[in-house]
């Protein structure tokens, strides 16, 4: 009497497919239809192999692993090549779907990529290979470009903590534009195109490599102060963290950086980082169905400044395979300096890492030249300061 | 040190430690539950050879510390990675090989069991189709149509 593999119980034949490289697993399958059918007849095989690579879907519920994992492999295969001019083809559509959905999904324990420091997770690993010139960042035009690519490149925009100046091709005209930029649209979501233009010209301007005329307080931010990734899940209904960092412009449009020459002038800024702690003073106050946050806090960029009348709300996510991932927020708050103060009204990202928007002269005034202009704030850990260290202190203008 | 008798298929009687035995789930819990045995416990899916050879990876591996019930993370794991000893050990006849598995399986005994599966997944490595029917004598069933529909099922994984 002979055995043979082919009359092992199944599962053992699924026991050993989760040794085999995807390769080996199709061969297998093509061996005899009992193979086939253990690697085919159900989704176990697939599951196992989904998870042992990949962070959990967000929602398991009739999940087709086979599928996701089938696509996603593809898609890795040629993830350092990857780049895209406008999202609009159905070949890149297809790609940034996958792309989202990887990003939906990724479990980050919030760490900032520092150079030649992997970012955790199973998720992120795959979208790693990305961190390379020929990434998503430096291809696309901002021209007529699909809200999908917006997103995936507003999201990564953490991975860009090397300043390469073809990163913010076309987001300073995008940004500088007066008077038309909103944060968000007509229909109550949030403006994805200008989010990712804001978000990558800020982290070229505040990396302590670029050229900007921002003060070299931002030489001394540590990789780990650095604009990061979410914790958790993006999506994930999370605290607003109480510590932040941020930098602030004045928009400018005819003062426009040239890159592709030499005149590589500077960028408009008022020379200091801003430290800014909040205190969230009342939590999902109900007021006619939606849930607002209010909100104080304190700082300090130039001068000490308060922070009054802050409120979060909630806005609808964007529409499409974007829908997937809810925790986009309205900010609105006053900066206030002892004679004077800003209106602030940005975009909180889903994952909370990340504020986006301008500021201006009062809630009604126009974003006008001189007295407007781009902000960015982003999660800084509760333990920094701006103000405690020495020599930060002394750029800090002394008030009398 | 307590001993205890298992009885093959064959009607072979084989004493072994009881430590020994227990790297067997399934007689751990049996165990547990009749108590104190005198007899031998009849094991009727294994040979005496095979259960010679299991017991002889029990003994080598009797000092592991407890695997992981089935904790996620561990099942997460993927390594092909076999110890040097247990590949020596997987040195046998296919026709061994699957009896060993096999009685891995039945005895419940987690650990032999993933080395056995991944001795077969090494042997499956970098072959075509038809290298994997010569290895295990298998029959190609499908028809020029299905084989023609798996290889396009098959292209996601194409490099």
């Amino acid at each position: 009497m002979s055995i043979s593999i082919t009359r092992f119980p199944v599962e053992l034949l699924k026991l050993i497919t989760t040794s085999l490289s995807d390769n080996d697993l199709c061969n297998f399958a093509l061996t005899c239809s009992i193979f086939h059918d253990a690697v085919h007849g159900d989704q176990v095989v697939w599951r196992n192999r989904f998870l042992s690579v990949y962070d959990d879907p967000v929602n398991r519920t009739s999940y087709d692993w086979k599928a996701t994992y089938q696509k996603r492999q593809r898609l890795h295969k040629k993830m350092a090549g990857l780049s895209f001019r406008n999202g609009q083809s159905k070949e890149e559509l297809e790609d940034l779907e996958i792309l989202w959905d990887i990003l939906a999904a990724a479990d980050a324990r919030g760490n900032i990529p520092a150079e030649g420091d992997p970012v955790d997770g199973r998720n992120f690993s795959h979208i790693l290979p990305l961190h390379s010139e020929r990434a998503i960042f430096s291809s696309h035009s901002h021209v007529d470009v699909h809200p999908l690519l917006s997103a995936v490149s507003l999201m990564l925009a953490p991975l860009l903590n090397r300043p390469k100046l073809a990163f913010i091709k076309g987001s300073q005209g995008i940004v500088y534009k007066p008077d038309i930029n909103r944060v968000i649209n007509a229909d109550g979501t949030p403006n994805l195109s200008l989010l990712d233009a804001i978000a990558r010209l800020f982290t070229w301007h505040i990396h302590p490599d670029s050229p900007s005329d921002l003060f070299h307080q931002r030489t001394l931010l540590t990789p780990g102060e650095l604009p990061g990734f979410w914790q958790g899940r993006m999506g994930d209904e999370g605290k607003i963290p109480m510590k932040w960092f941020g930098a602030y412009m004045y928009s400018n449009p005819t003062r426009i950086i040239t890159y592709d020459g030499d005149e590589l002038s500077s960028d408009r800024s008022d020379g200091y980082l801003v430290d800014m702690t909040l205190t969230i003073s009342q939590s999902e106050a109900e007021t006619s169905g939606t849930s607002t946050t209010v909100f104080t806090g304190i700082g300090k960029d130039f001068d000490t400044f308060t922070i009054k009348s802050g409120e979060i709300t909630p806005i609808p996510s964007p529409p499409g395979r974007l829908s997937t991932v809810s925790g986009w927020k309205k900010i609105e708050f006053t900066k206030s300096y002892t004679h004077h103060g800003w209106y602030y009204s940005g975009i909180i990202l889903p994952g909370n890492n990340m504020i986006l928007g301008y500021w201006m002269r009062s809630k009604e005034g126009l974003l006008t030249r001189g007295t407007s202009g781009p902000f960015i704030f982003w999660r800084a850990p509760e333990s920094s300061s701006l103000l405690n260290r020495d020599n930060r202190v002394s750029f800090v203008r002394v008030t009398a | 040190m307590s001993e205890i008798k298992l009885l093959s298929s064959d009607q072979a009687t084989i004493t072994v430690q009881k430590e020994v035995a227990e790297r067997s789930i399934l007689i751990k819990n049996m165990l547990e539950d009749v108590g104190e045995v005198t007899e031998a416990i009849p094991i009727p899916n294994v040979n005496e050879s095979v259960l010679k050879k299991v017991i002889e990876w029990c003994e080598h591996h009797k000092g592991d510390p407890p695997a992981q019930a089935d904790d996620d993370s561990d099942s997460r794991k993927k390594s092909t990675d076999i110890d040097e000893w247990d590949q020596k050990f997987m040195q046998v006849d296919q026709e061994m090989l699957f009896e060993i598995i096999l009685a891995a399986n039945y005895l419940d005994i987690k650990p032999l069991l993933d080395v056995g599966c991944k001795t077969v997944a090494n042997m499956i490595k970098g072959k075509s189709p038809d290298e994997i029917r010569k290895t295990f004598n298998i029959q190609n069933d499908f028809t020029p149509e299905e084989e023609e529909q798996i290889r396009r099922e098959n292209e996601w994984a194409e490099e």
